[in-house]
């Protein structure tokens, strides 16, 4: 149990708005690097709400934390930088998309600094589909790829009953605070060993198909693409972190394929 | 072919739209990501039909779907990123990633060291980076036309209107 500290920090009384200010474009920055979107939309967004607030402001991004800094034209000491680091990345689009018009809004209808907190917080509470809903058009999306690959329908089959099993691994792994990288290798290993008894059993014509494409709902399509977009728009540094990121990922898969096609006895 | 073609867009419309859920896109959009999606692998075909290879089908495709989702942002009220982000994951290269990964692992296996899996890992790691560049061109294309001004934006000065 931590103490009390000694000595209370001294409070600034007064003029604190500047705080609760850079407070909420931090949390909006954060929500909106977390959810997927590309960095130079994340600049723009918090520089728009930052004018209705009556600010200007520098940022700097990075894929572990957001720096900024804030100005005001009509006052020439005042200066305000702050720091916020962004604990997780979870592909968001609804996010995405409601900040985007908060941002448009919060300009037009002048609106004030309570109203804005109050918007993000609906927006942050913004549920996910329903995990029926996720497994179902996921699985569909498996018999997809594969069917695109060439698969016929047993192989389709089998990589949607793995696509499931995988992505509910994933799910669970992820649900109860596992590291990124096991969870998605334990999901490719899920995913690839079903997928994978194929090959033995000899169903079908090409087995191999339902294993190459039962991994690719994990393939880390968002933050390659954001990546690249990053590094076009001349943000080097998260795009270099988020390109990294889908290395490591895509590693992962790789090495949950060799686990799973190892104890199958199958070479590729 | 046209058959065959139009079958598998309808299953890379699918295969859009169950990522659209997993990234919790509103589900108004979801119209836009299945026509995007399937429009793009279309003519991703048509391209690798008349003699075009994979590199340039993917970029005529992505472009196409870039200018097109400009005028979609209107319409559902959202940024074309949103949209765009699942529409386009049909087209990533996983089968490339996938031989290319095998590749670098089977090469690390390898008795002696053979140049031709070399050479074939690391063409598919190369053909796996290039369509994902075509790819991330033709979803941010809106904003590198609109040099950083968004979509919006320039509606909004265009038609001088006071209200968004």
């Amino acid at each position: 149990m931590p103490t009390e500290p000694a000595e209370r920090p001294v409070v600034a009384r007064g003029n604190y708005r500047h705080r609760e200010c850079s407070n909420l474009l931090l949390d909006i920055a954060e929500l909106l690097m977390a959810s997927g979107a590309h960095t130079e939309r994340v600049n723009r967004n918090i520089v728009r709400i930052a004018k209705a607030l009556g600010y200007d402001i520098q940022a700097f991004f990075s894929f572990s934390g957001v720096t900024l800094t804030l100005t005001n034209d009509h006052c020439d000491d005042f200066e305000h930088t702050a720091f916020r680091r962004i604990k997780g990345y979870g592909v968001n689009m609804s996010v995405v998309s409601a900040i985007s018009r908060l941002s448009w809004k919060a300009g037009v209808d002048d609106m004030t600094l309570i109203e804005i907190r109050t918007e993000v917080e609906r927006i942050r509470s913004i549920p996910h589909y329903s995990k029926i809903k996720l497994v179902t058009m996921i699985s569909l999306a498996g018999m997809a790829f594969c069917r695109l690959a060439g698969g016929e329908p047993l192989a389709m089959l089998l990589a949607g009953v793995a696509t499931a099993l995988g992505f509910t691994t994933r799910n669970a792994l992820l649900h109860r605070g596992y590291n990124l990288a096991l969870s998605v290798g334990s999901a490719s290993f899920i995913a690839s060993g079903i997928s994978g008894i194929g090959i033995p059993l000899e169903i079908g014509q090409s087995p191999e198909i339902a294993v190459a494409t039962s991994v690719l709902f994990l393939i880390p399509g968002v933050p390659m693409i954001n990546g690249i977009i990053d590094l076009m728009h001349g943000h080097i540094t998260i795009g270099q972190g988020r390109a990294m990121q889908g290395v490591v990922i895509a590693f992962s898969i790789a090495m949950g394929i060799v686990l799973s096609s190892g104890l199958l006895g199958v070479n590729q | 072919m046209t058959w065959i073609l139009f079958e598998k867009c309808l299953w890379a419309a699918l295969a859009a739209i169950g990522f659209a859920t997993l990234f919790t896109a509103p589900i108004r959009v979801f119209w836009a990501t299945a026509l995007l999606a399937a429009l793009g692998y279309g003519l991703r075909g048509i391209t690798l039909h008349y003699g075009g290879d994979l590199l340039s089908g993917t970029l005529i495709a992505s472009c196409t779907m870039g200018l097109l989702a400009i005028q979609i942002a209107h319409w559902v009220h959202t940024p074309t990123t949103v949209f765009m982000a699942p529409a386009v994951i049909p087209m990533v290269p996983g089968v490339f990633a996938y031989r290319s990964m095998m590749g670098l692992m089977e090469l690390s296996r390898a008795q002696e060291a053979s140049a031709d899996l070399l050479i074939l890992a690391v063409g598919n790691g190369l053909n796996t980076i290039f369509v994902l560049l075509a790819l991330a061109i033709g979803v941010s294309l809106p904003s590198l036309l609109f040099r950083n001004r968004s979509v919006k934006e320039i509606r909004f000065i265009n038609s001088r209107k006071g209200r968004v």
